[in-house]
C-alpha cells in the first residue's frame, strides 16, 4: 500500500492518480476510487484508491460510529493507495468533537502508515518519499 | 530561475531567502513587499523586516495588488544601473499578496490564481533570479468560514503551480533549508 499525506490541498489526489497509473498496467480490470469528500464511508471499503481517509474518518464520527473500527476494516479490505491530510498542525480546538476528530484523523494516519510499503508526504505539489 | 521558499510563521524562511539573494551575486536587489500595513503591529512587524534587510543594499517595492503592472525599471536607480549588470527580487510574501487579490480585486479562484502567476511571470522575466516566499498555513485541520477555505484553496492552488514553474523549491524549518526540488542546469 502506498500511503500519500500532506497538509490541505497540497496534491496528494493528483499524485495518488498518477501512481494508480503506474499501476494500471498490472491490472485489468477498472479501479475504484473513494472520496471521503463525496462518498458514503461504507463506499470505501475494498476500493483500490482511497481519497481523503481523514474525511471518512470525520464522517463515520458525525453519526456516532467508531472510527478505529471503520479504519481497520478499510485496511483489512486492502486498498492500493491512500491520501489523507495532516489536520493535527493548530492550535487545540475548543470544540470537543473537532478536538477528537483531529486526534482520531492523526491515529488513522498512523495505523495506515504502520502498514504502508512507501510514504509520501506532498508540500506545494512535490512528493517527497518519508518511508 | 525561480526559487519558491515556503515554511511555517517564525520559520526563518524570509531570513534564508534574503540570504539567496545576497548570495545569488547580483549586482542589483529589489525587495518587493506585499503586506498591506494595519496598525502599530503591522508597522512594528515592517520595521523588524526593514532592519533585517539593513545595509543589504535592497531597494523596497511596495506592491499589494497587480503585480502585472509593475515595472522594475521604474525603481532602478540610474547611477547604480550598468546595462551588464544582474538584478535578483525578492517577493514577500506570496500569501499577503494573494489575500489583497481576493479580497481587494475578487474574482473566481481560477482568475485570481491566473492574475498572479501572470504578474509572477512578467517579473521573472525581468530579473535572473526571482524568490517568492510563500507560507505553510494547510495543516491545521480547522473547519473555517466558506472565506477563508477559499482562501486557503486558493493559496495551495498557487503555491502547486508557482512549485512547477520553479527552478528551485526549498522548505525551511527552523531555518534549516530542506530541498524539495531542484533543476539541472
Amino acid at each position: 500500500m502506498i500511503l500519500i499525506v500532506g497538509g490541505r490541498g497540497q496534491g496528494q489526489t493528483e499524485y495518488a492518480k498518477q501512481c494508480l497509473n503506474d499501476l494500471s498496467e498490472s491490472k485489468e480490470d477498472g479501479f475504484r476510487i473513494a472520496d471521503g469528500n463525496s462518498d458514503e464511508p461504507k463506499m470505501a471499503i475494498g476500493a483500490d484508491l482511497i481519497l481523503n481517509l481523514h474525511a471518512f474518518v470525520r464522517s463515520v464520527m458525525k453519526v456516532g460510529g467508531d472510527p478505529r473500527v471503520f479504519t481497520r476494516e478499510l485496511l483489512e479490505s486492502a486498498p492500493e493507495i491512500v491520501t489523507i491530510d495532516e489536520v493535527g498542525c493548530g492550535i487545540v480546538p475548543i470544540d470537543a468533537f473537532e478536538r477528537e476528530y483531529r486526534d482520531e484523523a492523526g491515529v488513522a494516519g498512523q495505523l495506515f502508515a504502520s502498514h504502508a510499503d512507501q510514504v509520501f508526504r506532498m508540500i506545494c505539489g512535490i512528493p517527497q518519499r518519508i518511508r | 530561475m525561480i526559487h519558491l521558499i515556503t515554511g511555517g510563521s517564525g520559520s526563518g524562511k524570509s531570513a534564508f531567502a534574503e540570504n539567496c539573494v545576497m548570495q545569488s551575486g547580483a549586482s542589483e536587489r529589489f525587495y518587493i513587499a506585499t503586506m498591506k500595513v494595519w496598525g502599530e503591529e503591522g508597522r512594528r512587524r515592517v520595521e523588524k523586516h526593514r532592519k533585517m534587510r539593513q545595509g543589504k543594499g535592497f531597494v523596497t517595492i511596495e506592491c499589494e495588488t497587480d503585480l502585472k503592472s509593475l515595472c522594475l525599471r521604474d525603481y532602478r536607480k540610474k547611477s547604480n544601473h550598468r546595462s551588464n549588470s544582474s538584478t535578483s527580487v525578492l517577493l514577500e510574501c506570496m500569501s499577503n499578496l494573494t489575500a489583497n487579490e481576493m479580497f481587494e480585486k475578487g474574482g473566481s479562484v481560477t482568475e485570481i490564481c491566473e492574475r498572479i502567476l501572470d504578474g509572477v511571470q512578467s517579473l521573472a522575466e525581468q530579473t535572473d533570479y526571482l524568490v517568492i516566499v510563500t507560507n505553510e498555513i494547510f495543516s491545521d485541520g480547522c473547519e473555517y468560514d466558506e472565506d477563508t477555505l477559499r482562501y486557503i484553496d486558493l493559496l495551495s492552488e498557487i503555491n502547486r503551480k508557482l512549485a512547477q514553474i520553479s527552478d528551485e523549491v526549498t522548505e525551511v524549518v527552523f531555518g534549516i533549508p530542506v530541498n524539495l526540488k531542484k533543476r539541472i542546469r
